[in-house]
């Protein structure tokens, strides 16, 4: 961890994903603290450098001692203006995971939307017999992948596609997970695909049409 | 699951003109591993710099404790009071009556902390760790203060960066040690060598030993307890 200018931290939020958004059983999250922008608000989504990451709260909290609890240490990191204690600041995100809001309340809050983008290869050559790691997946194959996301599936001329998948949705979150773990164990961990977590910021009901792609776009 | 368990605590307290710095020795080992019918454990150096340095590191190692991958005294604890413990340690140090630390410098060949011991003198050592080229320091006893050095001017460098393939340690050795303030027992140290063994020890003791393989016995003559010697 480099050392960072002073953060300002106003608030912090745990969105709770659905249980069945991944196979381990315990609740996931992903973390999104509110830095303070001058007057304005800067969300910053945390732990996603290396792609998209869903987090139990052993993980988060681990991920919170690598960096933000550091920070606050020396007074790097503060909260509204005041210097805490590495504790205190822990126990700020503790109640952050207690309170943990689902992606549609974050939505009704504060008209913030998570979206996940996938990319990758359409050649058929590619996925043609390769199947999920995992039996619990919803989608098996890509051509499974391929048909629940068909109407929203973006093709491009260099033979790849993108699919943008709202965490608030139905089945959001397990089928963006389940997706991004097809797209790893079928092309390899380092192969030519890509999985991020975006958060797009609009006015509180801005806009009728809450397509994840339109969001994207939007932002 | 495998996890790590802390047995013992201790700081030592190095003044310095820009302000005092601290070295936390810690006494563990895996769950996992035994040396006959106990569990194999040592100390080393986990945490050093200022204040504000050691309780960053604290701070990296306590996220482990939240999933269980550290647990002081075989017990499950929280970050917050691992946080509390070492810094406890750190705000009511005073200079231990035995024990030592040595300095021990691992770091990636292109990192630019190499030019920085090259300038002032370092002696180097080129090793390969699990297929890394690294270039190793075992300071001389007039150089230790540079580990603090390195600390302030590499802040990336403080310990906390494994994946770094960076390593900026020590290893406790000699004289009753650190386990003297709870038994009358000697303190455990590993060597990673017939070599590293002649160098710290001859260094400590003389040079009575500076021939000859370790060996339990001159082991204990000298107020160590010998647990391995890695290779030759």
């Amino acid at each position: 961890m480099g050392i960072l200018p002073k953060v300002d931290e106003i608030d912090r939020i745990a969105v709770r994903l659905p249980s069945e958004a991944t196979f381990y059983g315990t609740p996931m999250y992903v973390a999104l603290a509110v830095d303070a922008a001058g007057d304005a608000e800067a969300p910053v989504l945390l732990g996603q450098q290396q792609g998209l990451r869903f987090f139990a709260q052993y993980e988060l909290i681990s991920l919170l001692c690598s960096e933000r609890v550091q920070l606050a240490v020396d007074g790097q990191l503060r909260c509204r203006g005041a210097r805490v204690s590495p504790e205190h600041y822990l126990g700020l995100w503790r109640k952050a995971l207690a309170a943990s809001p689902s992606a549609q309340e974050v939505y009704e809050q504060r008209g913030w939307t998570l979206v996940v983008r996938l990319s990758g290869p359409l050649s058929d050559s590619l996925w043609e017999g390769r199947k999920s790691g995992w039996t619990c997946c919803p989608f098996q194959t890509f051509a499974g992948f391929r048909a629940r996301y068909a109407n929203r599936m973006e093709q491009h001329d260099d033979g790849r596609f993108t699919v943008v998948i709202d965490l608030a949705e139905p089945d959001g979150a397990r089928n963006a997970f389940y997706g991004r773990s097809l797209l790893s164990s079928v092309l390899g961990h380092d192969g030519p695909w890509s999985a991020a977590l975006h958060l797009v910021r609009e006015s509180l009901g801005a806009s009728q049409d809450r397509s994840p792609e339109r969001a994207l776009e939007e932002a | 699951m495998s996890y790590r368990i802390e047995y013992q605590w201790a700081a030592f307290r190095e003044p310095a003109a820009r302000g005092d710095r601290f070295v936390i020795a810690i006494e563990g080992g895996d769950n996992n591993v035994w040396t006959g019918s106990k569990r194999a454990r040592s100390w080393s150096v986990c945490m050093l710099g200022s204040p504000h340095q050691v309780l960053r590191q604290a701070v990296y190692f306590a996220g482990a404790c939240e999933g269980g991958g550290l647990k002081p005294g075989g017990r499950d604890c929280s970050p917050e009071a691992y946080i509390r413990r070492i810094r406890r340690l750190v705000e009511g140090t005073g200079l231990p009556s035995a024990g030592r630390w040595y300095p021990s410098i691992e770091l990636e060949e292109k990192h630019p902390a190499v030019q920085y011991l090259a300038k002032r003198g370092c002696e180097r050592r080129d090793i390969i760790r699990y297929g890394h080229r690294l270039v190793a320091y075992e300071l001389r006893e007039s150089e230790r203060g540079l580990v603090f050095d390195l600390a302030d001017e590499f802040p990336r460098i403080d310990g906390v960066e494994p994946g770094q393939g960076v390593r900026l340690a020590g290893v406790m050795t000699k004289g009753g040690g650190l386990r003297a303030f709870i038994a009358p027992r000697p303190a455990a140290v590993s060597f990673r060598s017939v070599q590293h063994w002649r160098r710290r020890v001859s260094a400590d003791a003389g040079a009575r030993i500076q021939e000859g393989r370790p060996s339990e016995e001159a082991a204990r003559e000298h107020g160590l307890l010998l647990l391995h010697v890695d290779s030759q």
